[in-house]
């Protein structure tokens, strides 16, 4: 009975994907299970985490945002910049750009509600327009700070231990304030409302559309965030960085269990999804395979824990 | 559940089945990184994964070569730590970024891992705050006084030459136009004017006929790539040009050698990028094995001229140039 309800949770099939490429690279390099390699891991992990976060919350409520790469770009880019060139005060940049993150996001909501037209459309759209924007900010140079900005140090360069950069708390804390805000408050429930029967849930005094908006200003303002964290843990930022955090965070979000089309889907299990494809980034390069794989194992891994669960749910319902 | 567990042990398996075989290494075997900002999809890359390969079968060690498909520096430092944790014997990375750079590599070194530098290392005024322990690229000063000196016979004291630029502020392209001023100047009281072509053929091609029309006494161009070479061949094609303005040029590309080969360009610089994969891996080895201390191996010392235009051509076509 136990072990049932254990399998009824969606976070089962990425779960079950991280312990297989655990045991594979572990077993290929012992040196894979070492505090080191953890900590590059959830390193690595923390930025796409927290940008899956963002999506996976926007997803469960029934919208897409594939702008994140450019807004993640665009707002470490602007940090860099009002830090080096316009001698800001760096705490104030940091709340405007996260505001600018939070525009791009309310911009992303307001079109798509306004206009009806899917989000896919609209944020395919802003993807395009916001990575022009970066590119233009510097004619396509990258920008860096090279001053000890202490709030950069703050955001992701110090190591709290070890390898762990401190990016990983923050990550850590934001999936924790998601994960009960989406399992333990009655605004979690309109999303599963909003994102699952639309029509049900504003029958039922749900407001849709202010869920649905609120949802796109969150995923904008976690991947500026994300930008931020980066900026802070590298020093630099370039307009071409994170054009493929879209996809792989929505892939984080779909191995974790998140569905496409809205209404179900976990934190837990975005958040675990994108510590699998870390691991796998990291685990390739320790076992010295082409890096080029990286990419060929998480299409694998999606399509293997989406399978997965969808058998683990027929399962279920057999024995009910 | 019995499918459920048929699907888990597919996965497993397919996981296990796609290990490239390479799990059975043997404990003491050495290993060795070389690191890129980008990867062997494109071409110039591909070159000095070449080298990286040959030089791990010529010492019988692992010489693995890892870059990520496009320019992606995050995804870089992540695999330069990734090989820090495999405990690699040493790790050759290009310092794509010199502010990203600093810490990974001091850490690196700290947890006694040699680290050099390749392709491309920090600009002049952050020199030695990346505590790499060699430098094995083209030094893009030098190779800008040796693509003037190969000119320098052909040229008249005090002729005027102009350097077509195409990417101003670039670092790289304004160090080679710094020596090849340098010794225009200083060697034959010559004329050089730097001219801001852009990277838009169109454009380049008009920037250069409205110099040439109002310098028509200029007696060389110098293009810093295969962006600037191009359309500047083109014009010297169209305007019957050929033999009346000389034209040196930097990097391989088809269109480059044809042109050599052609008599419409002296020669062009290669920086012969198979020795940035090889000799790092030498150098590393080396020091791995005798702790003999990596030197800077200057790579830019490759000049392409009509004799040895065919040659290369076909270098070029077996991925060694």
């Amino acid at each position: 009975m136990r072990i049932k309800a254990l399998l009824g949770h969606r976070e089962v099939g990425v779960a079950v994907a991280l312990v297989v490429v655990y045991v594979v690279f572990m077993s290929m390099k012992k040196e894979f299970l070492s505090a080191g390699t953890l900590g590059d891991i959830v390193t690595v992990a923390a930025e796409l985490g927290t940008v899956a976060v963002g999506v996976s919350f926007l997803m469960i409520a029934g919208e897409m945002d594939l702008s994140v790469g450019s807004n993640f770009a665009l707002t470490g880019m602007l940090l860099a910049m009002f830090i080096t060139r316009f001698s800001w005060n760096p705490h104030l940049a940091f709340v405007v750009v996260l505001a600018c993150a939070a525009g791009i996001g309310a911009l992303n909501g307001l079109v798509t509600l306004s206009a009806r037209i899917p989000s896919f459309i609209t944020t395919l759209g802003a993807m395009m327009f916001w990575r022009g924007v970066a590119l233009y900010l510097t004619q396509g140079w990258p920008i860096s700070v090279f001053a000890d900005v202490p709030l950069l140090r703050w955001l992701g360069g110090a190591k709290v231990y070890h390898t762990f950069h401190i990016s990983a708390v923050w990550w850590l804390i934001i999936g924790a304030v998601f994960w009960v805000t989406l399992q333990k408050t009655a605004y979690g429930n309109w999303v599963f409302a909003t994102g699952g029967k639309r029509a049900a849930a504003r029958a039922l005094g749900v407001p849709d559309t202010r869920v649905k908006l609120v949802n796109f200003i969150l995923a904008g303002v976690m991947a500026g965030l994300a930008g931020c964290l980066q900026l802070g843990r590298m020093g630099s930022m370039s307009p071409v960085w994170g054009q493929d955090l879209p996809l792989e965070a929505i892939a984080a979000a779909v191995v974790g269990g998140n569905s496409l089309t809205g209404g179900v889907g976990s934190i837990l299990g975005a958040m675990l999804g994108a510590v699998t494809m870390a691991s796998i980034r990291i685990g390739l390069v320790m076992v010295g395979a082409p890096a080029y794989w990286y990419m060929a194992f998480v299409g694998f891994i999606v399509v293997a824990a989406v399978a997965l669960n969808v058998r683990l749910g027929e399962v279920i319902s057999w024995h009910r | 559940m019995k499918r459920l567990v048929g699907l888990v042990l597919v996965l497993c398996c397919a996981l296990v089945l796609g290990g490239f075989g390479s799990a059975t290494l043997a404990a003491d075997e050495m290993t060795f990184y070389v690191i890129a900002h980008a990867g062997p999809g494109d071409p110039f890359w591909a070159v000095v994964q070449r080298g990286v390969q040959d030089a791990g079968k010529a010492l019988g060690v692992r010489a693995i070569f890892e870059g990520p498909a496009g320019y992606n520096v995050p995804e870089q430092v992540a695999m330069f730590r990734a090989a820090v944790e495999a405990k690699a014997n040493g790790i050759a990375t290009t310092i794509s970024d010199a502010r990203a750079w600093a810490e990974p590599i001091k850490e690196a070194r700290k947890r006694g891992i040699p680290v050099i530098a390749i392709n491309c290392k920090e600009p002049e005024e952050l020199r030695g705050t990346i505590p790499y322990m060699a430098y094995i690229g083209m030094d893009e000063y030098e190779a800008g006084k040796m693509a003037a000196r190969q000119l320098l016979p052909k040229l008249k004291k005090g002729a005027r030459v102009v350097v077509a630029i195409h990417q101003a502020g670039h670092v790289g392209l304004e160090a080679r136009a710094k020596g090849i001023t340098e010794v225009i100047t200083k060697e034959i009281g010559g004329k050089v004017d730097k001219l801001d072509i852009t990277q838009d053929a169109t454009q380049a091609i008009g920037i250069l006929r409205s110099y040439l029309k109002a310098n028509p006494d200029t007696a060389a161009i110098f293009t810093l790539g295969p962006l600037g070479a191009i359309p500047t061949i083109k014009m010297i094609r169209d305007d019957g040009l050929k033999g009346k303005v000389l034209m040196v040029s930097f990097d391989l590309d088809p269109t480059v050698i044809q042109a050599i080969s052609d008599g419409i360009c002296e020669g062009t610089v290669d920086q012969q990028q198979y020795l940035q994969g090889y000799m790092a891996v030498v150098e590393l080895y080396l020091y791995a094995k005798y702790k003999l201390n990596p030197a800077d191996y200057d790579t830019g010392r490759g000049f392409v001229t009509a004799e040895t235009a065919d040659a290369v051509a076909s270098l070029v076509k077996q991925g060694y140039r």
